[in-house]
């Protein structure tokens, strides 16, 4: 990637892109991150409690009611 | 416990199992010289050693098998066989390792590396050492059900003596639990336990360093090969087997060695045959692989061959049945070693694929979940596989997988992608929708980890081509995804490292954790023939001659104990059980009865010790007026020897 290219201002379609890139990879880590639950979760759970709501709304939709 | 004993005993399990580890690399060059096999180039020293390290442990395991199925597992085998590959080593290849040269050619790779390879190769390494003392925590709980605990009764009797309740486990070849055994047996139950579970770690530097050579063989570019370990790394299905004495981690390692032959530049019938042998290895040793890395591994070897043979119709078809009979001849050694251990102990040569007799047959066509939950999991592939949480999955696959998965739809990104590693990758994808297809209710990452980390290439390589091409927004986004990545990574192992501080400083011989109190009331027992029935899954905490004669609760087990409690505790009795352990939690429901002590027969003694309200043990005292035992540890061994 050359500087002169960054310089050029991006295209519509380059800032949906770029936008929708983004969302896309907050949302994956995010959502890993609060269902594996690990020793950093635990910590930020305890001071933001609707992170343990979040986390049962998404348990619920990844891992529903199952019956062996 | 003083800390010199401490002190004493890391020094012990560190230097056992690197002495182990380089035993393991000069049985990798044995065998690669006898069979004349390609596992080692010389262009890159660590990847020829993680390769030879890697087929090494596979042929030392299926040896540890072989020779306790012959009933000769000894301390003088598994010493003898050691110090014979360390002195031939030390004689034709000393010194193995060279640090002054090793180190001028890191700092060379380092110097002509871009900065972001470098950071890369630092925060890989960074990440695998600062998990290495997570190895020598007490091990989860399948390995103290069965991984661990099997090896150490076969160290125990020296031969392959299926543990109580898994005799259908015992059909599987056991090759990777096989350096439990030879640790135990080198060690001892407490030392060579744990540097059986650092031996692991190892399994998974070695492993990890192949995927990088994957990387490089798939024609990634220096910071995209960094990145494949990486992904590996921050996959969960990979770093918790790295340290809870699980041993999938060993055929996983195994197959990713056989790509990494295949892979191999000009491709010869020796590297034919060895990544035949890493196959054959590998799947044997996790039959789940054969459904799932065997459609990997064969995709892969067909676009190899067509890729370099592409010269008229005639010539690739013998060009492929060439190559197809000397793979599959070497793939065939390690089915060959398991029908000979399975006809030595069962007498069952097809076992566990087909039995003749009667035998329980380990259950090889699995259902975990009801059909509708099965059908939702299957319909939100490939997510489950990174966000799932179901029982007995253990593990995802790194989040950054699933993120840079969209990548390689973008042009500018598409048009940078190695052929090699976009091969790969649909290899890998035609192992995971072949295992969809034939085990859609078995959602387990680490059944089918040589597949999915077939993807992990592709994917450095987009998100590496969307960094350089992307522009600042395309940095910015890949810069935060990885540090976000790294830091939790980081920050959950040193917790965790945190939390068994007490642990990891005392090394103890007996943990509080209830399950090891519950056992130790056993442990400690100077009652001659102490014989516990283990009413709980675990049992690896054991000493080795409780483990020897312990009654599990199997099905035929409870069904010759009457219904009442009095004939229970008599049933008991007449086996020569001096204790019960009780997992309440797990246990209850195949019991008729609570159980209960003051219903013990007048002439029996049985004295309760609740552990937690979840554990408890029972500990049995004959009166006199007493039956005569019925049956003893030792009686019962005899009258299995003498029907063989």
């Amino acid at each position: 990637m050359s500087s002169r290219h960054d310089a050029r201002a991006p295209s519509p379609a380059q800032l949906w892109r770029n936008a929708l890139l983004s969302i896309w990879f907050a949302v994956v880590l995010a959502a890993a991150w609060l269902l594996q639950a690990g020793p950093s979760y635990e910590l930020l759970a305890q001071r933001l409690p609707w992170l343990a709501s979040a986390r049962e709304a998404a348990l619920a939709f990844f891992t529903r009611p199952y019956v062996f | 416990m003083n800390r010199l004993q401490v002190l004493l005993d890391y020094a012990t399990l560190g230097a056992l199992a690197a002495i182990y580890a380089i035993a393991a690399v000069l049985a990798g060059k044995v065998v690669s010289r006898v069979m004349r096999l390609r596992i080692a180039n010389g262009a890159y020293p660590s990847v020829d050693m993680a390769a030879l390290f890697m087929l090494g442990q596979g042929i030392l395991g299926t040896l540890w098998q072989t020779a306790a199925a012959m009933g000769v597992l000894s301390p003088l085998v598994v010493a003898g066989v050691t110090l014979a590959l360390l002195v031939w080593g030390g004689a034709a290849h000393w010194p193995i390792v060279r640090p002054a040269g090793a180190l001028a050619a890191l700092r060379r790779r380092f110097e002509d590396a871009p900065l972001s390879a470098m950071v890369l190769a630092v925060v890989v390494a960074g990440l695998m050492l600062q998990m290495a003392p997570l190895s020598l925590l007490p091990p989860g709980t399948d390995a103290m059900a069965f991984y661990i605990s099997q090896p150490k009764l076969i160290a125990a009797t020296g031969s392959f003596t299926p543990l109580a309740g898994y005799d259908f486990f015992a059909q599987l070849s056991l090759a990777s639990e096989m350096h439990y055994a030879a640790f135990f047996i080198l060690g001892g139950a407490h030392v060579g336990g744990l540097s059986g579970k650092l031996f692991i770690w190892v399994i998974g530097a070695a492993s990890l360093i192949l995927t990088w050579g994957i990387a490089l063989r798939a024609g990634l570019a220096p910071t995209a090969r960094w990145l494949v370990p990486l992904l590996g790394l921050t996959s969960s299905a990979f770093s918790l087997i790295l340290w809870d004495g699980k041993t999938d981690l060993i055929p996983n390692g195994l197959a990713l060695l056989a790509v990494y032959l295949l892979l191999a530049q000009p491709l010869t019938k020796a590297d034919l045959a060895a990544a035949g042998l890493a196959t054959g290895l590998a799947c044997i040793s996790k039959l789940s692989f054969i459904a799932s890395f065997g459609v990997s591994i064969a995709a892969l070897l067909a676009w190899r061959l067509y890729r370099d043979e592409n010269r008229g119709a005639t010539h690739i078809w013998r060009h492929f049945a060439v190559a197809g009979i000397i793979f599959g001849c070497t793939a065939a050694l390690p089915v060959l070693a398991l029908s000979l251990k399975n006809t030595l102990v069962f007498s069952e040569p097809l076992a566990p694929f087909y039995l003749f007799g009667d035998a329980k047959p380990f259950p090889l066509d699995q259902v975990w979940f009801s059909p509708e939950n099965t059908r939702w999991i299957v319909a939100t592939y490939p997510l489950a596989l990174v966000f799932g949480q179901y029982p007995m999955q253990h593990g995802n696959l790194s989040a950054l997988m699933l993120a840079a998965l969209p990548l390689p739809l973008l042009a500018a990104v598409r048009s940078r992608l190695p052929a090699p590693a976009v091969a790969l990758a649909i290899a890998g994808l035609g192992g995971v929708l072949a295992w969809v297809v034939l085990r859609p209710s078995v959602l387990a990452p680490r059944y089918i980890l040589p597949s999915l980390l077939l993807l992990a290439p592709v994917l450095a390589a987009a998100v590496i081509a969307f960094w350089e091409q992307g522009g600042r927004w395309a940095r910015s986004i890949v810069a935060t995804s990885l540090s976000v990545m790294v830091i939790v990574t980081a920050y959950d192992t040193r917790s965790t490292i945190r939390l068994n501080r007490e642990y990891l400083v005392g090394l103890p011989r007996q943990w509080s954790h209830p399950i090891w109190r519950a056992a130790d009331v056993v442990n400690t027992s100077t009652r001659p023939e102490a014989r516990v029935f283990n009413l709980m899954y675990y049992s690896s905490m054991y000493r080795s001659d409780v483990l020897a004669c312990m009654v599990a609760p199997t099905a035929d087990v409870l069904h010759r104990m009457s219904a009442t409690m009095p004939e229970f505790w008599q049933a008991l009795h007449a086996r020569g059980i001096t204790h019960v352990v009780y997992d309440k939690l797990t246990h209850e429901r195949i019991l008729k009865s609570r159980l209960d002590p003051e219903l013990a027969p007048k002439w029996l003694d049985v004295v309760e010790k609740g552990i937690t309200d979840r554990f408890r043990t029972y500990e049995l005292f004959a009166r006199s007026g007493a039956p005569v035992v019925a049956s003893t540890c030792e009686s019962e061994r005899k009258a299995k020897a003498e029907t063989r």
